[in-house]
């Protein structure tokens, strides 16, 4: 750093980066459960059955024991009418945004009780294509909403159906879109979107009547146009409105593109070193829909990074929401809300900027949950192939040590470029599970050999966590949907069917979006809640509650209600606690936003309650 | 011939020699129960006589001169393999060259292959398993690595030209990969014997204190993590990953208040430090690459050390073979810039251009060379409003622009340009210097010092932004605005944090303007020490201009922060 008299704008550090290739030589066949893919050039592949394409021999180590049972998700998207491939806009180029989207949400947009999704689309990034579009854009090049029209067959079981009602909802925009985050910024009762893109993001208020308005401008959310990416709806004040805080990635635009080699010399992505950090943003929701930018005030865009996760949690346990934010090849930010509308960046002395060798990683997916029981939030963070995924556990008022290889995580996801993840019990045993959808970011010269369009494809992990009172994790393997490759992206987490257990929605760059229905969680007990604040008539989602299922001799289980985390995604704020073999479902304690503390008892298992803030036994802070 | 003589000493050299055989065998067998990998592991694989075929690389659209580089090396084992009077050590080290070629460029595979081979045909030599070892490591396949690391160890303990560098590394992969692996067991065993070959590796301390803290003996972690901060602050860095394992463990404890010593500290150290080791292996393996984007960084810590002639030869040897490298022709640019060898600059610019006729690489370079020199100062302000038009909405166009207008004085639509610019990119701090820097250009230092006021606040962190209000504080025409205690402490926070050369300069500035000439002009000699004959000229002649001027007794005046020689409108009249 130094001063100079030269306020001439230097290019960016060229820096490709130095990734290894992994040769992976794929020859599969396809799933099962796909019969009709929407893609011609997405084949799912079973790569498990294949002997001559094993991804990597890590992924069968003796020591991660891997189980080899019935796979618990099977893949429903074209069965189930989900039909939606993802547009990267690539053109010869190969900038780097084309590598990085796109994400979902799964909320209920129309008050039915089930979840819907909202699936983000990219443009073409050809300059000739971009402007014969931008007037009247052809649905398939639109963000789309498809409509859970969720019955049940004779037997009882659900049936997820859906209905693709983008333009019934006024949803025709072409963005080149990267995220969505799910939130009720009004507090009416109804979720509302707000969708980050490279250019402008857009804030679409839910008007109640299944459409949507976009008021971006009108509530003071125009910007400079960036390159956003995750965002969080956090009520970082505890006024009772929730902020926003949104990811800045890089200052990159196709003026400023400049090639990169690969790590062979040849023309490949640029990696984010070649670019400058951006600075992410916070809006303060002011009140009668209005925002205002606090990124200065607040001390958050004192601080760049190339952010591409975050989440709004109370981490190091005051009770004020802190602001996790995983940067890509660079420290990660952990913003200690410091009560006065400021943030102190404290990631590095708190053990979670780098990991626990010291190394800046290639941070993208978090996962923000306890794994310990401990009411404390560990956090996952999904990295590039070579790293691995790092698991830092929580040990007390938010300081963290890196604990990746103890629970054997470190050999097992160093194969892989991870992104999108969630932390679910899949098999609602009452302990947390981790799902990683991955892709690359270097091109395998073996999958641009055979012709496929994006060679980045890489399979998804699935961890089964069977420790009792702490972690440990066993990769599942030979499930044909979690093996077939495609270059995942953003992943969210849901009760789909509404039976109880985690579903996943996988979305893929330039592929088609994988719903992956859960099979096993509703052969075990649960307990399901949805923490509701506000009045009759406009009661909506308490994001920010945690609750916690405190039963004898059991260890107890701490939930938030939240949308964010994972990676460009958004997920179901609705809270499940898996109860094994046992019915019983104890007391659940719930600490709201502003600190009051409230518990219910004899709720039935295997449902949904409704925990509406004042109607529970108030306990002492 | 003399007869068999079991009494001879020839003989008994025989029998020791087969003894050790036997031992060796036997150590063998030992070796692969005690890594308890699988039977089918590749560590007991390596007993075949065939020859491993190299498998087929595919190289995508663009890799020439890796491919190139390949091809050659290939064809000198191919060359070899025909000669059949070549000894099978020979055909051992060109398969082990190739293998090495390979694994420079991160092609495991490749490399996996011809190690193998090598190892067949040289199984004695622990080089063909360790390097082996590396390849998977490379591929992701951290079994493998270890079992191939396993066999390089073996071999490396009958090997006498290994020295105990190489123990300990293998050692140190060893424990790490089986740390990697979830083998506690095996990663404490590598661990244990790593810190009895060298008591003060720092990594084997470290990632010991790790398995310890894992099984709950904070005990002994703390001891093993003390061990490693001590090896380490030896050299005079404060490890931070160390400080916090530490802080981890007395917060186990309840030691609250060692934890919070052990977090205070990590944060005065290096945020870029990692716990490693030596390869000493690799070194030599990451010097064969020839792809540009390996000559690019190396020629980038080239040029971060000042060797500038260094850094050309391996751009020039890159873009041999990527001629098309826009990164490699920019990095030169800079370099000839740096050097003041404009002309050359522009011509390689004018190479850029042709490259990326429709982007942006080079324009504000080329715009700023065009610059420097009053004939064509009026090609720069061309090319600079032409790019401002074709990217109305960009910063950078804005910026060039505007130090064009400096350059040719024309303060007001400087000023008037970056006014602008700051208002619509009110996070970006670029234009909000560059506006103060016209402010005190148009000799309004009152106001300038009013925005750097205003500056200090919003960007708390900014280094650059401190050290030009101390710059200026200490060096601006007006007295009444000079305030060098103000200067000295601002500096003094910068220093500690980055004790740079721009850093210094200014120290030794403000140091004259409050009167402590001799520290100042001790300070230059420092500096000047610490210049290399290739650094930059115009650094040497600053520090030239700055003794002529301390010399006198007089402090150094700018109209702005390092205006320097190239503005020095008061300072030549002295």
């Amino acid at each position: 750093m130094h001063a100079d008299p030269n306020i001439f704008a230097q290019e960016p550090p060229g820096n490709a980066v130095g990734l290894a290739v992994l040769i992976v030589l794929l020859i599969g066949t396809g799933c099962q459960q796909n019969s009709s893919n929407p893609s011609t050039d997405v084949p799912m592949k079973d790569v498990s059955t294949d002997a001559e394409s094993q991804p990597a021999k890590d992924a069968a180590l003796p020591t991660t024991n891997p189980e080899r049972q019935p796979c618990p998700f099977h893949e429903a998207s074209a069965a189930t009418g989900l039909v939606f491939q993802h547009e990267n806009g690539m053109f010869g180029e190969r900038y780097i945004l084309e590598i990085m989207g796109p994400g979902s949400a799964l909320f209920d947009y129309d008050g039915d009780g089930d979840l819907d999704i909202f699936l983000v689309q990219g443009k073409s990034l050809d300059p000739t294509v971009t402007a014969s579009n931008t007037a009247s854009p052809e649905l398939s090049m639109c963000h789309r909403l498809f409509q859970n029209d969720l019955t049940t067959d004779a037997a009882g079981n659900p049936v997820v159906a859906w209905t693709d009602v983008t333009v019934a909802a006024g949803l025709i925009f072409s963005d080149y879109g990267m995220g969505v985050i799910a939130g009720d910024y009004n507090n009416d009762g109804h979720t509302d979107l707000y969708v980050t893109c490279y250019g402008q993001d857009r804030l679409l208020k839910n008007t109640g009547n299944k459409t949507f308005e976009d008021i971006t401008e009108q509530a003071g959310l125009l910007a400079e146009p960036a390159w956003s990416t995750s965002a969080s709806w956090v009520d970082f004040d505890r006024d009772g409105l929730l902020d926003l805080f949104v990811c800045q990635y890089l200052e990159w635009s196709p003026a400023i593109h400049v090639p990169c080699e690969s790590p062979w010399g040849g023309l490949g992505y640029c990696g984010p070193k070649s670019f400058s950090p951006s600075r992410s943003r916070l809006y303060r929701n002011a009140g009668g829909g209005k925002f205002t930018d606090v990124s200065q005030t607040s001390q958050i865009a004192g601080k760049p990074g190339a952010a591409l996760g975050v989440v709004g949690a109370d981490i190091n346990g005051d009770g004020w929401p802190d602001l996790f934010v995983a940067n890509d090849a660079m420290p990660n930010h952990l913003w200690i809300n410091q009560h006065d509308g400021t943030f102190r960046d404290e990631a590095m002395i708190r053990g979670c900027a780098v990991n626990g060798e010291g190394s800046a990683e290639g941070n993208m997916g978090i996962i923000a949950a306890d794994f310990f029981h401990h009411g404390q939030i560990d956090l996952f963070i999904t990295h590039l192939k070579s790293e691995h995924a790092t698991f830092y556990q929580n040990l007390g008022e938010g300081h963290f040590v890196d604990i990746t290889a103890n629970l054997g995580l470190d050999a097992t996801t160093r194969p892989y470029t991870g992104f999108g993840t969630g932390a679910i019990d899949f098999d609602n045993d009452g302990a947390s599970d981790i799902f990683i959808t991955n892709g690359g970011v270097q091109i395998d010269p073996s999958q641009e050999r055979e012709g496929i369009a994006v060679p980045l494809r890489q399979r998804s992990l699935l961890f089964h966590n069977v420790g009792e009172n702490q972690p440990e994790f066993n990769l599942i393997q030979g499930c044909a949907c979690l093996d077939y490759e495609e270059t995942g992206r953003g992943a969210a987490f849901g009760d789909l069917d509404n039976d109880g257990d985690a579903d996943i929605l996988v979305s893929n760059n330039h592929g088609p979006a994988r719903l992956l229905l859960n099979d096993a969680g509703q052969l075990r007990h649960w307990l399901g809640v949805r923490l509701i604040d506000g009045a009759d008539g406009s009661e909506y989602n308490a994001y920010g509650a945690v609750a916690e299922l405190i039963r004898p001799d059991q260890p107890s289980l701490t939930r938030r209600c939240a949308t964010d985390g994972s990676y460009l995604s958004s997920s179901d704020p609705r809270i499940i606690f898996g109860l094994g073999d046992s019915r019983e479902t104890g007391v659940v304690r719930v600490r709201w936003p502003d600190a009051v503390v409230e518990e219910w008892d004899r709720l039935t298992c295997d449902e949904y309650h409704d925990l509406r803030k004042g109607t529970g036994t108030r306990r002492n802070n | 011939m003399a007869p068999f003589n079991l009494g001879s000493t020839r003989r008994r050299l025989i029998f020791a020699t087969l003894f050790a055989i036997a031992v060796g065998a036997a150590l063998v067998s030992t070796w692969n129960f005690e890594t308890g990998l699988p039977p089918d592991s590749p560590a007991r694989n390596e007993s075949q006589t065939e020859e491993i075929p190299i498998p087929e690389t595919p190289w995508g659209r663009n890799a020439p001169e890796v491919q190139r580089h390949v091809e050659e090396s290939r064809k000198s084992l191919e060359e070899i393999k025909t000669r059949h009077d070549a000894p099978p050590i020979a055909l051992a080290n060109a398969y082990g060259q190739l293998g090495e070629i390979y694994l420079t460029y991160d092609l495991p595979p490749g490399a996996i292959a011809c190690f193998r081979n090598a190892s067949r045909l040289d199984p004695g030599n622990f080089r063909w398993p360790w390097l082996r070892a590396m390849a998977h490591y490379t591929a992701v396949e951290t079994a493998d690595a270890y079992a191939a690391m396993t066999e390089a160890l073996h071999q490396l303990e009958q090997d006498y030209s290994a020295g105990p560098e190489h123990h300990l590394a293998a050692r140190c992969f060893l424990g790490d990969a089986a740390l990697r692996l979830n083998m506690m067991d095996e990663a404490r065993r590598h661990f244990d014997e790593a810190i009895r070959l060298n008591p003060n590796s720092g990594f084997a301390h470290f990632r010991r204190g790790q398995l310890e803290s894992r099984a709950g003996q904070s005990e002994l972690s703390i001891q093993d993590f003390q061990d490693a901060m001590t090896q380490y602050s030896a050299s005079g860095v404060v490890p931070g990953p160390v400080c916090l394992a530490l802080a981890g463990e007395y917060q186990k404890l309840g030691r609250d208040a060692d934890a919070a010593k052990y977090r205070r500290l990590a944060e005065t150290g290096p945020a870029d430090f990692v716990v490693s080791y030596v390869n000493p292996l690799m070194t030599r393996i990451r010097l064969l690459n020839q792809s540009s984007s390996y000559l690019r960084q190396a020629a980038e810590l080239d040029v971060s050390r000042g060797n500038y002639p260094e850094a050309l030869k391996k751009i020039a040897t890159g873009l041999r073979g990527s001629p098309d490298s826009l990164k490699l022709r920019m990095l030169r640019v800079d370099i000839l810039m740096r050097l003041g060898r404009t002309d050359e600059a522009l011509a390689e610019l004018g190479e850029v251009r042709r490259l990326d006729v429709h982007g942006s690489t080079g324009r504000a370079q080329l715009c700023e060379l065009y610059s420097r020199n009053p004939a064509t100062r009026s090609e720069a302000l061309a090319e600079a409003l032409r790019w401002q038009s074709e990217q109305p909405n960009s910063l950078r166009p804005r910026l060039t622009l505007a130090a064009i207008y400096f350059q040719m004085e024309q303060y007001q639509q400087a000023r008037d340009i970056l006014t602008t610019s700051a208002r619509e990119y009110p996070q970006e701090l670029s234009p909000q210097i560059g506006l103060a820097t016209a402010i005190c250009a148009m000799g309004d230092y009152a106001a300038a010092v009013a925005v750097y006021d205003e500056l200090l606040p919003k960007f708390p962190e900014n280094a650059e932004l401190r050290h030009n209000l101390a710059r200026f504080l200490v060096t601006c025409p007006t007295e009444t605005l000079r305030d060098p205690a103000r200067a000295l402490k601002i500096l003094a926070e910068l220093i500690a944090e980055d004790n740079s050369f721009d850093l210094q300069e200014t120290m030794a500035c403000a140091l004259a303007d409050a009167g402590r000439i001799p520290e100042a002009l001790a300070l230059l000699q420092d500096l000047k020490s610490q210049l290399g004959a290739s650094e930059q000229f115009f650094k040497h002649h600053r520090l030239a201009d700055l003794e002529k001027s301390f010399e006198s007794g007089l402090p150094w005046r700018e109209d702005w922060p390092f205006a320097g020689a190239e503005h020095s409108r008061f300072n030549q009249t002295r």
